[in-house]
């Protein structure tokens, strides 16, 4: 019965996938075994340093890998359906309905040739079959939902019109006007003013609440891992090294590379002395091209010993639902 | 868009009035005058005529005396064909220019746009390589020697369409082709590029992640992006239109303004010369008004107060 519930809970189930780049230097494999479940209506976050995977993670959930790159196999079980089996027409209809995604940035995410008003009701016009007028009303109730006031003349007005922050506020509302079980925020934050972000964020859970929308929200600023998410997921050049909820991460994170990234926060309470003497995880992360034998982290890492070099290390419970891949903790 | 305008006009007259000295300084400075033949004319009879037509008169003042004249609208008359005046010869042979400008240009976009949005989005596939070789083929041959090959085939062997004049609608053909060719296929190029790299920007990978279809994403919210910069190309190409139908309208014989102004340059009938070139520099720079308007209007961005 138990066993029931959680898989009816699960909205994300994504089972050793694997993503290759097919580049001209060689093969890079973006993507090794992926594992990582969302639940219904949390808050998922998922960091990592640059390039190692973030981005292809949400674009594979959405089937919009990009050329030269391809999903070599693996599942993506979404509300109990496997994604990849899905064919062009019926995947249009899952991401029109039930996935949305909003991007870093918003100036460049939105059309500069079309209105607002076009650009927001387009999928309802497509998809839910609306009429322009029905959808544009629709269209009006979203953006007032996301705190844009005079929505009737925003309809009417193109993006280079609105500042950055208005800019991702027109992108959450279009993201959350088909209700979707599962919004995938891809550093949604990055690109606005520090004092904007706080606003966006809240925004966001927000509407979250209302909506009982899961958030896939990839950053690779920590702060914004703790104040808004649930569960952590850890990323490492294609693999996830760790995975448990936020405070068992910030309280005892096991994996060297997790506690590397903890050490390179710099904190509030630290005096400038400290900030000076910042931590930085030593080395690189490994060329994606030539992945090394075994634990793909050895190379920078203090624990490293023969079996790191020989096997890759699998992923195994600590404690309830905290996950980790790693030999030595 | 009224200040753009009126300063865009007084900016095109000051060109014209360059482009009107700058031609003046270079027919008198190369070599022949325009009562030049064969046999030695009369030195008292070639006075004569060159007090008639006011060329004994030192050069700024006869070009003062042009300008002014041109204001009036006289641009002089022809020094070959007696009683012609250039006002008239435009008025006769400018429209039959414009007509095949007009369908070479037409050809240019309808063949060409399509073409580059395939090659696009069947990028690196059989499709595109095709385009490609067609657009490469097209760019590579000079129209004075697609126009040759064009009436040998159709036109003498396989005689499916008339090899001259301007006439018949199935006379128009084969002008049309020959100078439309080449730009079809610099736009095929342009589109196919330009296209590339909008496919690759963000707003479409938004719009995909909306749900659209492809067919959607590709005409709604990429071909217009895609197509500002076919668009801003489209004001030299008129120049390039108009120096191409010089070629065409010669091998095919066709009464236009082009083929009258090469004639008039080996005849050094200034005043046929100097009015052509005004009647072509007012046209590029309407063209160019004109695309600059087209272009704010496609591009929100763009407002027209500079
Ligand atoms: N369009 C592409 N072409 C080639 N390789 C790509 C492409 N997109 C991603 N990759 C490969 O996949 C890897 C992961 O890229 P991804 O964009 O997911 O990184 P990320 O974790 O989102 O990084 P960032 O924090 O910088 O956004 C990259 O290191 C690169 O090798
Ligand atoms: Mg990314």
């Amino acid at each position: 019965m138990k066993q029931d519930n959680q898989k009816d809970n699960l909205l994300v189930d994504i089972r050793d996938l694997n993503v290759a780049f097919f580049l001209r230097q060689g093969v890079a494999r973006a993507l090794a075994n992926l594992n990582l479940q969302i639940k219904r209506g949390e808050t998922l976050g998922l960091v990592g340093e640059s390039g190692c995977g973030k981005s292809v993670t949400s674009l594979a959930i959405m089937q919009l890998i990009p050329e030269p790159g391809k999903i070599m196999s693996g599942e993506i079980h979404f509300n109990g359906e496997d994604l990849m089996k899905k064919n062009r027409k019926q995947m249009r209809k899952v991401r029109a309905n039930s996935i949305s995604m909003i991007f870093q940035d918003p100036t460049s995410a939105l059309n500069p040739v079309l209105t607002i008003g076009d650009q927001l009701t387009d999928t309802m016009i497509v998809h839910q079959k609306m009429g322009r007028k029905a959808a544009r009303e629709k269209a009006e109730f979203h953006l007032n939902e996301v705190g844009i006031s005079n929505p009737g003349r925003q309809l009417k007005q193109y993006p280079h019109e609105l500042s950055g922050g208005m800019k991702q506020r027109v992108m959450i509302a279009m993201a959350l006007s088909s209700e979707p079980d599962l919004l995938i925020a891809d550093e949604p934050t990055t690109a606005l003013d520090v004092t904007i972000q706080a606003q966006i964020l809240d925004l966001m859970l927000d509407l979250q609440q209302k909506y009982n929308t899961a958030i896939l929200m990839i950053t690779h600023d920590l702060g914004v891992i703790a104040e808004v998410t649930d569960r952590v997921a850890v990323m490492y050049a294609g693999k996830i090294v760790e995975q448990t909820d936020v405070k068992t991460l910030f309280k005892e994170a096991l994996h060297p590379y997790t506690n590397g990234l903890m050490k390179a926060i710099p904190s509030a309470v630290a005096d400038l002395a400290d900030h000076e003497k910042l931590y930085t995880i030593p080395g690189n992360v490994p060329t994606l091209l030539e992945l090394p034998h075994g634990c793909y982290f050895q190379k920078r890492c203090h624990l490293v010993s023969e079996e790191c070099r020989s096997r890759h290390p699998e992923f195994t419970e600590r404690s309830a639902g905290h996950l980790v891949r790693c030999f030595h903790v | 868009m009224g200040n753009f305008l009126i300063r865009r006009f007084f900016n095109g007259i000051l060109s014209l009035l360059v482009v009107a000295l700058i031609i003046f300084v270079l027919l008198r400075a190369i070599p022949g005058g325009p009562f030049d033949t064969e046999k030695a004319v009369q030195p008292e009879v070639l006075k004569n005529l060159e007090a008639y037509y006011g060329l004994d008169k030192p050069a700024w003042k006869q070009f003062l005396i042009y300008i002014a004249n041109a204001v009036r609208g006289d641009l002089g008359v022809s020094y070959s064909q007696l009683g012609y005046s250039v006002m008239d010869l435009i008025k006769d042979k400018l429209p039959v220019s414009v007509e095949l400008g007009f369908y070479a240009m037409l050809l240019a976009f309808v063949m060409g746009i399509p073409l580059g949005v395939l090659a696009a989005y069947y990028h690196n596939t059989v499709i595109d390589y095709v385009s490609s070789f067609l657009a490469i083929l097209g760019r590579s041959i000079p129209n004075m020697a697609l126009a040759p090959l064009l009436i040998i085939i159709f036109g003498l062997t396989l005689r499916w369409l008339p090899v001259a004049r301007w006439s018949t609608p199935d006379s128009k053909i084969l002008p049309t082709i020959a100078l439309g060719l080449a730009i079809a296929a610099a736009i095929t190029r342009l589109t196919r590029a330009s296209m590339l790299q909008v496919i690759r920007d963000d707003y479409i990978r938004t719009a995909r992640a909306r749900g659209l279809s492809e067919k959607r994403v590709i005409f709604k919210y990429a071909l217009r992006n895609a197509l500002l910069p076919v668009l801003s190309y489209s004001g030299p190409l008129i120049a390039a239109v108009l120096t191409g139908s010089l070629v065409i309208e010669t091998i095919f014989a066709i009464p236009g303004i082009g083929r009258y102004f090469v004639i008039s340059i080996t005849n050094r009938d200034y005043p046929v010369v100097m009015g052509v070139y005004l009647v072509y520099g007012a046209f590029i720079i309407v063209m160019n008004i004109i695309v600059d308007i087209l272009y704010a209007w496609a591009d929100p961005r763009i407002r027209l107060t500079k």
